[in-house]
């Protein structure tokens, strides 16, 4: 029963959904049609054609899948080496006082530079390869995650911390069993903020330098005004960066409700 | 306890020291890396203070090129809290607000602000216009996001009361539901300083005549990484200083409001 | 039990993050020497007239032939080759007026002037702009423009690339210095269509084909760049001073191969002809026989012929350039002797058997 009640919310929400897309799309193309802007921007029809159109003809060189495997594979391995490193060294400074005062500098340094600021000395550094690539995005999914984690270590109830030392758990057990636990829903939000963050900082790399990629579809736009293919890109971008945020929250939805059964 | 503040400062001061020692032993001493790669500290330091009233190598100094970008940066900012703040508050109060408008927002939130540089560069030309315009794509996402949430959180029980008090929807949405979500709302606006800042030197690097972004662009192609470093720097404690002045701002606001 | 797991999962993260990060880290750094191929060279140059004549060796086999892997990266502009070659992602280059920045930072070689591109190197102008009223300059009657019409424009071009160069020298002619007009940084492409849809007071031209899509767009030439500049703008080769030192027999060999088909394109169009037009064509650029045929009259690579004239200097236009550029503060006054250090004529003069004289004043 409850279920049947689910699924009419959940049809009706998609409707209202559904409603509001195509007053949009409407709203565009009747935009588009009317006024000067018409000029300049093509109509939605138009773009969602280019759109499915891109999967099957290349831009550039590779095809729409292509350029979203390319900036996937910039993204991922430098992703899980932020992330990984970063919840290892935040923890580290939320739980331990003087790695805290020791690495905190350092990190306070490097916190407010925007990644994108970084890619021009990280050329210089690694090149106009990937190397430059991993790096800034390393530091996009490193310095959200760090926070968030040391965040996570310091917030643990000290109540339950007295508990664990009274009924004489060693500082190891206590860490391992209270303080990793409670950090993972703060680990969870700073790796989620860290997923867009590094989306967001490949699209400008691969705007800035490179000949493939999400983010080189609308800057190449830019050689032949072709306003359309920057539309088909921004799709393609919004799109991707819409299911990696999905399978994030999914898998917090997953683990977290692991954690906390198993508290 | 005093004994651990001392070994903490003297561990904070140490890595400090330590970076820089070996920053200083890597190129000046040792010249491990060439200058072109990583500029030494000194030399980073000597073209900080050269930058102020150099204008060489970017035809501007460093204070201008930062007011060029904290105007367009605080352009978009602004017009971003006025149209985020509301419109996330409107969309959580009204329901049939909600529905339509909350698919649409899920549609563009996941759209990187800097992804918007082209096309505003084909609606509203080279010029401040369209970078304040990329500003605003990022920085009014968080607006929106977090003023909705905050209203959304505000409790059942408050509004209750208030209803039971005869308070009118408007009443409530004034004196329970805004309050309540200040924090939130503020949080939201902290977060949008960070993704405006980004976003200027994203918009900069790509496209302009003046600010931080466009001296390290400059910098690039002529192998002047000392002013590269210097406008990473610059970046940074921008990024500092109005963060600061906003947490002061925030601290007035929602204290005054309790 | 579960922890246990847990930090399974962990670690299996850990190696699979450290895995991809080893995997993309080997690719990364291709080593220079070895190889069944030859001494492996990784050349970098432009999809234009300077990279024609390595394009045409290298699909010809001729650095096969020489013992050389010759491994070819396009770039759009010559500065970010300024910046591979800073990375150490090529060893040599064939490149423009950028390559000056790369001469002073002191650790690159000159290696050879190949091609003279003057022509299509120029800023232009709407035919409605009011700089076209003024004709002010008595040396410089082609130069268009005055100290009020110039002072304070913005100028759509490539930073760090002839094209500020250029843009600078005109502001120059006038009293004026590179801060007193804006650059408005793009690539050269985007530059052009978005001066079309009227970005900008003024554009710089960075050659070909540039300049004749500016011209069918009814765009004027205002400045010349040798006009302006008095300098005449030579392309040519660039090398990593480390990697030249360590491979100069590769070098030469590399020198000589290209030099081979530098003397074939300057005394016969037609070669030149057939293969430029498909190499542009190939990377995007729209050419057609017509513009091909433009650029060629324009062009004229420099061979034996043009060396052996005695009036002819090695390495003018990086000399000249670098003087300039010091004077614009885009170069700082105690790296400029890097620049006259690095020439390199000696190849050339192995090559061709002939005494250069290197620029100087």
């Amino acid at each position: 029963m409850m279920d049947t009640k689910k699924l009419k919310q959940l049809a009706k929400d998609s409707v209202y959904g559904l409603i509001s897309v195509c007053v949009f799309l409407c709203i565009w193309a009747f935009g588009v049609r009317t006024s000067d802007i018409g000029i300049v921007m093509p109509g939605p029809g138009k773009v969602i054609y280019e759109f499915i159109q891109s999967f099957f003809v290349p831009i550039g060189k590779y095809t729409m899948p292509g350029h979203i495997l390319w900036s996937l594979y910039r993204v991922l391995p430098a992703y899980i080496v932020g992330s990984v490193l970063g919840i290892v060294i935040g923890i580290a400074m939320g739980w331990f006082r003087y790695v805290n005062s020791f690495l905190r500098p350092l990190y306070e340094m490097i916190r407010p530079i925007p990644p994108i600021a970084w890619i021009p000395i990280s050329i210089v550094w690694f090149g106009i390869g990937e190397g430059s690539k991993w790096f800034i995005i390393f530091l996009a999914a490193f310095v959200p995650v760090v926070l968030n984690s040391i965040s996570g270590a310091k917030s643990v109830d000290p109540l339950l911390l007295k508990c664990g030392e009274m009924l004489g758990a060693d500082k190891k057990y206590i860490f391992r069993t209270i303080v990793l636990p409670y950090s993972v829903p703060y680990i969870f939000s700073g790796l989620q903020v860290a997923l867009s963050a590094s989306w967001a900082t490949v699209v400008a790399a691969e705007m800035i330098r490179s000949s493939e990629g999400v983010g080189w579809i609308i800057i190449s736009s830019m050689d032949t005004n072709n306003v359309t293919q920057s539309l088909v890109g921004i799709v393609g971008i919004g799109i991707v960066g819409f299911i990696l945020a999905v399978m994030m929250r999914e898998l917090e939805g997953r683990l977290c409700r692991w954690t906390v059964r198993e508290n | 306890m005093d004994k651990r503040k001392i070994i903490s400062a003297g561990l904070a001061i140490l890595s400090i020291v330590l970076f820089i020692f070996i920053w200083y032993l890597c190129t000046d001493v040792l010249e491990l890396v060439p200058a072109r790669t990583l500029p030494s500290p000194e030399k980073v330091l000597d073209s900080f203070i050269k930058k102020f009233h150099d204008k060489n190598p970017d035809g501007g100094t460093l204070i201008e090129h930062t007011l060029a970008s904290l105007q367009v940066a605080l352009t978009g900012y602004l017009w971003a809290i006025i149209i985020g703040v509301p419109l996330g508050i409107f969309m959580a109060w009204n329901r049939n607000v909600d529905k339509f408008v909350r698919p649409l927002f899920d549609l563009l939130k996941p759209i990187p602000g800097v992804a918007w540089i082209p096309l505003m560069i084909v609606i509203f030309g080279i010029g401040i216009k369209s970078k304040a315009a990329v500003v605003f794509c990022s920085a009014v996402v968080p607006c929106i996001l977090n003023s909705y949430t905050g209203i959304k959180q505000s409790k059942e029980v408050h509004m209750w009361v208030a209803r039971t008090f005869g308070a009118t929807r408007l009443q409530m949405l004034w004196t329970v539901a805004i309050p309540t979500a200040l924090p939130h709302i503020m949080t939201g606006i902290r977060v949008a300083l960070s993704s405006a800042w980004v976003a200027i030197v994203a918009a900069e690097l790509l496209g302009s005549t003046k600010g931080l972004g466009f001296m390290i662009q400059q910098s690039r192609g002529i192998y002047r990484t000392d002013i590269i470093i210097v406008g990473m720097l610059a970046i940074g404690i921008c990024g500092i200083i109005l963060s600061i002045i906003l947490s002061f701002i925030e601290h007035l606001v929602v204290k005054g409001r309790k | 039990m579960n922890i246990h797991r847990r930090f399974i999962a962990l670690s299996m993260i850990l190696c699979l993050a450290l895995s991809f990060a080893l995997a993309g880290g080997s690719g990364e750094s291709a080593d220079s020497a070895g190889g069944d191929g030859g001494t492996r060279i990784r050349v970098g140059t432009m999809p234009n007239h300077i990279g024609v004549p390595i394009q045409y060796a290298l699909v010809n086999g001729m650095y096969e032939e020489a013992g050389l892997d010759v491994e070819l990266i396009l770039f759009p502009t010559g500065a970010p080759i300024n910046e591979a070659l800073a990375a150490e992602q090529i060893d040599l280059a064939g490149t423009g007026g950028a390559g000056v920045f790369a001469l002073a930072a002191g650790d690159c070689y000159w290696l050879g002037d190949y091609v003279r591109t003057s022509d299509g190197l120029g800023v232009y102008v709407r035919p409605d702009s009011p700089i076209l009223d003024y004709q002010v300059l008595p040396d410089k009657p082609e130069v268009y423009g005055s100290k009020e019409t110039v002072e304070g424009i913005t100028i759509l071009g490539s930073l760090g690339t002839t094209d500020q160069f250029e843009a600078v020298c005109w502001a120059q002619c006038f009293g004026l210095t590179g801060n007193d007009i804006s650059i408005l940084n793009m690539d050269r492409g985007p530059a052009v269509q978005a001066f079309k849809m009227g970005e900008g007071d003024a554009i710089a031209c960075g050659g070909p084909p540039y300049n004749f899509e500016l011209e069918a767009a009814g765009f004027v030439e205002v400045a010349d760049i040798t006009d302006v500049s008095g300098v005449t703008i030579d392309d040519g080769m660039i090398g990593r001073k480390e990697f030249v030192d360590n491979n100069e027999e590769a070098v030469r060999k590399f020198v000589e191969v290209t030099y081979e088909v530098v003397d074939l394109f300057a005394e016969n169009d037609e070669i030149l002809y057939e293969f430029g037009l498909n190499f542009y064509n190939e990377n995007g650029k729209d050419y057609s026989g017509d513009m091909m045929q433009q650029e060629l009259d324009s062009k004229d690579y420099i061979g034996k012929a043009e060396m052996s004239k005695p009036e002819y200097r090695f390495g003018s236009a990086m000399v000249g350039m670098g003087d300039f550029y010091v004077l614009d503060g885009k170069i700082e006054a105690e790296m400029l002797p890097n620049v006259a250090a690095s020439m390199r004529p000696d190849f050339l003069e192995g090559i061709y058997g002939l005494d250069l004289t290197v620029y100087s004043e």
